[in-house]
């Protein structure tokens, strides 16, 4: 579904991202983990159309997405639920969840998936009035999903859902992500909480310096050395 | 202080009290398009009075040229603004915007426009004054209470309803639309408004025409009210409108109309109530800005943190 | 090159093909029909540039010379017509004036960011006019300044033109050396980076202050030749666009060399007088076209803004060929490193006291707690990691502790001094330096440059030293160039020394910011992710990089990602995790608690 073609990517004077290359098949979930630093928001970003690649190609569907604009790119499909979970803090949860359709015209339809979303995250229901600031962390990444996933996309892109999140609450997180999965969307994971995510996931790569240097099945590579080498160190 | 028996005399005060709030009411429509430009973009729009100028001209061609009504020539005016206004967002600030140029550029780039409308309608219109046809509105005012009572133009009717058409047109727009929304969004983050599919372009194209409009309004407004139409109205209130805008807090929409309403109340009161205090109305803005900057640099509704050095 | 770049060289080479055709063709009118009061008006016009340039040097817009112009003026045609000073003393006191009320002005306003300024200086030529109408009896109201007045022309045409050459060439003399010396190097510091040049020990507020008050003082003289060259005042003379005039000399020619604003007010001076003069004998529409000046100006602050930012006169600030380093001469100047030789004795528990210590530190940001009650102590000499997930509050501990943020509670103590909400430049005076997370390196100076802003402080240097020449000014700017060359050597930078920081590799400025903030001496170096970006091998060269400080003797908190490089330099680790700390411990003691490797790993 979407395909990363010996991508680079420059952040400011940095070259955060150097020459990578990997897949997501359809209906998958695919998590690309490293630790914080490692060049796997950069990759995002510039899937997402938010940084511009020096190098390489972005497939989506069939069609190359490279250099389109971003706004463009979700309207393919392509969402992003991104870091530090981006809501806007001065619109209340509804607004926020209105804006999640922005590039959708089916009021009705729209409607409707407002009331699934609340039905999913009662909190946000009981809170829709609510300015999105005000909410807690894990809510926050609720709403944030949630958005997400009012645009109908084909696909998910995820920037560390897990972030600043209690232990209790990112379980149900990744709970969430995997029957967002089963319900047909394709998910690529980005994580720094590598445990959790490959557990979720199909298949990994695992991002370090801005390279990817080892990819394999969801358990594989959980269960390589090279993994927690990466990430607590030789020492 | 003037003659004590004016003081006491209720009929003034409340002459004074309309007279203000008209006048406000013109500022803070002037200045929302200020502070919704600023608040969504970041930009202080230095040729947004140099708009505000040419609207009330392109009012007075349509109105007392073309014989046109009064509706027509307002629509017409605020939707020259909204034009003007769309034109410099694509010459003098999306070329700055692009590329990450200096925070100070678009406010320069923005005061090269300026001298440039003001001088384009010096030539066409010559300094002189400009004046509405009596057809237009009414010159005989109102009197509430009876000739000795509160005296009420007709351009002062239309402004105060004009005015709070336009703020309530407003709010419902931020507040309730689709497009609303996509301006808080893009205000509050570019980035996360992209993420949404916002195209953050148009987003701002349509910005500037909302404060383009506003421009307009305000423009053929006080053409209206002090019948009185020249290149220099410009300057005249542009100072005006960014105090206001200080007052409410840069980029604070309630802030500007309380903001407006209070310089406006401020002047008419001053010249009312103290000796020569028309002499003072153009540095009464000038040292509200100053105070508020001095006391409260947020504004008096402000939220943000805007000391930083 | 963008085609942005492209155009750009375009409308340089219009303007200067426009400069040359107009100069040229004025030369040849002026030959035949020499007119002194051109000449004049350009050399005031001059003045009026140098008079915005120190402010748009240091990275402010103000639109108040108009203002203070008119000031100058009207005092000046006050003290020479009405009470008979010469002008001599009427120009002193005319500056002396704008210099004070500059500072009043700026004093409230300057401590906002640059936005600020710009807007309540746009009204001020407006009040500075209301107050000139409403005091007719002193300055001739509305009328003018004239016969009529009170004001006799021939007592008050005083200008000469070599009283203005004179004036514009101590002005040259004193801005040449000023960008020489310590405050140039600071303005320029604070027009990059505000924030980096106030953790460099910059007292920002200070210098902004002082680039208004000399921009006010010098428009205020030029307002008092304007005044006894015209011979008559008026207020409109004073106008806004008088402000969009002054604005454009420094746009227009350039804002990094002093010539930029003399270049562009003889354009802008010149160009009008030219088609109308010359162009419009022949062409009636030129000629009556009275408002094309004002246009030629707006069009031109348009195109250099866009295409042209550095203006038309923008020379690199780089010599070609570096002058030879004396590598002889830089032995024995290492400064003296703080934290060693002023330890204070041990406490009478036998242990050294901390150099830095948090008590119960608090940030709240909009509802949410980034640092939630924090303490920890940081002993002198250690280096000390600290980590979290992203979002865990390490930046904001780091801008707490560098007085970028004031903490909502909790104490912050360097070495038994409170420093909470302490100004950021005072604390690193204190002995606090940092790096920035995004590299903020001055990249308009050479390296050297960049090493020297961190001995700011230290430099006793002042603009009377500057300016007269003193034998000081040479010494210590030798002594803080040969400290700066020195520090560089001890940290294997030395052949980077002339070069200009923005051309240099990502790992290489990274350690010029690290050299840069060492110059400040400081007891206590924090490096926020130093090698964040960096490949493997460039992290183990930054590792050995910080050790090597250990060794030398400097405290170090550092913030990271790089695990390996963590674990490889600390002697200590905190970690945090929302905003709190989860552990503080050697680093195989962190590895092996179980709620790091939780935060970090999601190890159940």
């Amino acid at each position: 579904m979407l395909e990363v073609k010996n991508l680079s990517v420059n952040y400011g004077s940095i070259e955060a991202v150097r020459d990578i290359s990997f897949q997501v098949p359809e209906g998958k979930i695919v998590a690309l983990i490293g630790a914080n630093g490692a060049g796997k928001t950069t990759t995002l970003s510039s899937i997402s159309g938010l940084l511009r690649a020096a190098r390489g190609t972005v497939i989506f569907q069939g069609k190359e997405i490279t250099r389109w604009p971003t706004d463009q790119i979700v309207r393919a499909g392509l969402a992003q639920v991104a870091e530090g979970r981006a809501i806007l803090s001065p619109l209340t949860v509804a607004e926020n969840l209105e804006l999640g359709a922005f590039i959708r015209h089916d009021r009705a339809a729209i409607r409707q998936d407002l009331e699934k979303i609340y039905t999913e995250f009662p909190r946000l229901a009981e809170r829709r009035s609510q300015l999105a600031g005000s909410l807690s962390g894990g809510e926050q990444q609720m709403l944030a999903i949630g958005r997400a996933l009012m645009a109908q996309p084909k696909m998910l892109l995820m920037d560390e859902p897990s972030m600043g999140l209690a232990p209790i609450i990112i379980n149900q997180v990744f709970e969430i992500i995997k029957r967002i999965n089963l319900g047909g969307t394709t998910v690529l994971l980005v994580e720094q909480n590598a445990n959790k995510a490959l557990k979720i996931s199909d298949y990994a790569y695992v991002m370090e310096h801005g390279e990817i240097t080892f990819h394999g099945p969801g358990e594989v590579v959980r269960n390589s050395a090279h993994v927690v080498e990466a990430f607590l160190g030789k020492g | 202080m003037v003659d004590a028996s004016l003081l006491t005399n209720p009929v003034y005060f409340l002459q004074n009290l309309v007279d203000g709030l008209a006048r406000g009411a013109v500022y803070a429509v002037f200045a929302l398009g200020f502070t919704l430009i600023f608040g969504v973009l970041d930009i202080v729009n230095l040729a947004h009075a140099a708009t505000y100028m040419w609207c009330a001209f392109a009012g007075w061609v349509v109105m007392a040229v073309l014989n046109m009504p009064l509706v027509v020539g307002l629509l017409a005016a605020m939707l020259f603004g909204g034009l003007i206004a769309v034109i410099l967002e694509f010459i003098a600030f999306r070329p700055l915007r692009q590329e990450g140029a200096e925070r100070l550029a678009p406010m320069i780039s923005s005061i090269g426009v300026s001298i440039i409308m003001v001088s384009l309608a010096e030539a066409q219109f010559s300094s002189q004054t400009k004046k509405f046809p009596s057809e237009v509105l009414d010159p005989k005012p109102l009197y509430l209470g009876g000739t000795d009572g509160v005296r009420v133009s007709w351009a002062q009717l239309l402004i105060v309803v004009v005015s709070i058409v336009l703020m309530v047109a407003l709010g419902y727009l931020i507040r309730r639309t689709r497009t609303g929304k996509a301006i808080r969004a893009v205000a509050y983050s570019q980035r996360a408004a992209r993420l949404l599919g916002i195209n953050v372009n148009r987003v701002v194209v349509v910005t500037f025409f909302i404060g383009g409009v506003l421009a307009g309004a305000a423009g053929i407004l006080v053409g209206l009210l002090t019948n009185n139409i020249n290149p220099n109205i410009g300057a005249d209130i542009e100072l005006r409108g960014l105090a206001v805008v200080i007052l409410g807090g840069l980029g604070n929409i309630e802030g500007a109309v309380v903001g407006g309403l209070c310089l406006g109340l401020v002047e008419t009161f001053s010249i009312a109530y103290f000796d020569r205090g028309s002499d003072y109305k153009d540095a009464i803005a000038f040292l509200i800005l100053f105070l508020i900057l001095l006391i409260r640099p947020n504004g008096l509704f402000g939220r943000q943190e805007a000391n930083r050095a | 090159m963008s085609t942005k770049a492209k155009i750009g060289r375009y409308v340089r080479y219009i303007l200067y093909g426009i400069l040359f055709i107009s100069v040229g063709g004025y030369g040849i009118y002026f030959v035949q029909h020499p007119n002194i009061n051109d000449l004049n008006r350009f050399l005031i016009n001059a003045i009026l540039g140098l008079s915005i340039f120190i402010t748009l040097n240091t990275g402010l817009l103000s639109l108040a010379n108009a203002g203070f112009m008119a000031l100058g003026a009207y005092t000046s045609a006050i003290l020479v017509a009405k009470m008979g000073l010469p002008l001599f003393l009427s120009l002193p006191l005319a500056m002396l004036l704008c210099g004070l009320l500059g500072l009043l002005i700026g004093l409230p306003v300057l401590r906002l960011t640059d936005v600020y300024l710009a807007i309540s200086t746009l009204g001020f030529g407006e009040v500075v006019r209301v107050l000139i109408v409403t005091t007719p009896d002193l300055t001739g109201g509305a009328t003018g300044a004239n016969l009529s007045t009170g004001f006799p022309f021939e007592k008050m045409r005083q200008t000469e033109t070599w009283m203005l050459v004179l004036f514009l060439l101590v002005l040259i003399y004193l801005f040449y050396w000023l960008d020489r010396s310590k405050t140039g190097r600071a303005l320029r510091a604070i027009r990059q980076n505000s924030s980096a040049a106030a953790n460099m020990g910059i007292n920002v507020v200070y210098y902004r202050n002082l680039a208004f008050v000399m921009s006010a003082a010098i428009a205020g003289g030029a307002g008092v030749f304007y005044a006894h060259q015209v011979g008559s005042l008026e207020n409109g003379d004073f106008r806004f666009s008088r402000a969009v005039d002054i604005l454009s000399y420094g746009v227009l020619g350039g804002t990094t060399h002093w010539f930029g604003p003399i270049l562009g007010a003889g354009l802008l001076t010149v160009l009008p007088i030219f088609l109308r003069e010359v162009v419009g004998t022949s062409l009636d529409v030129i000629r009556n076209f009275a408002q094309l000046p004002l246009i030629i100006n707006g069009v031109a602050l348009l195109l250099v803004v866009i295409f042209l930012p550095g203006g038309l006169f923008a020379p690199s600030r780089f010599k070609r060929t570096p002058p030879a380093i004396n590598e002889a001469e830089l032995k024995d100047l290492e400064p003296p490193i703080v934290a060693v030789d002023s330890n204070p004795p041990p406490g009478e528990s036998g242990e050294p006291p901390p150099l830095l210590e948090l008590r119960e530190v608090t940030q709240v940001f909009g509802g949410i707690t980034a640092v939630d009650n924090i303490s920890f102590k940081i002993p002198p000499g250690i280096i000390c990691g600290l980590i979290g997930p992203n979002g865990s509050g390490k930046t904001t501990l780091i801008n707490l502790i560098t007085g970028i943020y004031r903490p909502v509670k909790g104490r912050i103590f360097l070495r038994g001094q409170d420093i909470t909400g302490q100004k950021s430049y005072i604390i690193a005076r204190m002995g606090i330096a940092r790096t920035f997370q995004n590299i903020r390196l001055f990249n308009d100076m050479t390296v050297l440059e960049n090493v020297i802003v961190g001995h700011h402080a230290r430099i006793k240097t002042n603009l009377l030293t500057t300016w007269l020449r003193l034998p000081r000014e040479r010494q210590e700017e030798q002594l803080a160039r040969r400290q700066a060359l020195s520090l560089l050597k001890r940290l294997g930078l030395l052949s980077f020394a002339y070069q200009p920081a923005s051309k240099l590799s990502y790992g290489d400025q990274r350690r010029v910011e690290i050299a840069r903030a060492l110059a400040l001496n400081p007891a206590l170096l924090l490096l926020d992710e130093p090698a964040a970006g960096m490949n493997e091998v460039e992290s183990a060269l930054l590792a050995e990089f910080i050790l090597a400080l250990k060794r030398q003797g400097y405290t170090v908190l550092v913030i990271e990602h790089h695990i390996d490089l963590i674990m490889q330099v600390s002697n200590e680790i905190i970690v945090l995790n929302f905003g709190k700390k989860i552990a503080q411990d050697v680093p195989v003691g962190v590895q092996q608690n179980p709620q790091v490797v939780e935060a970090y790993f999601g190890q159940e």
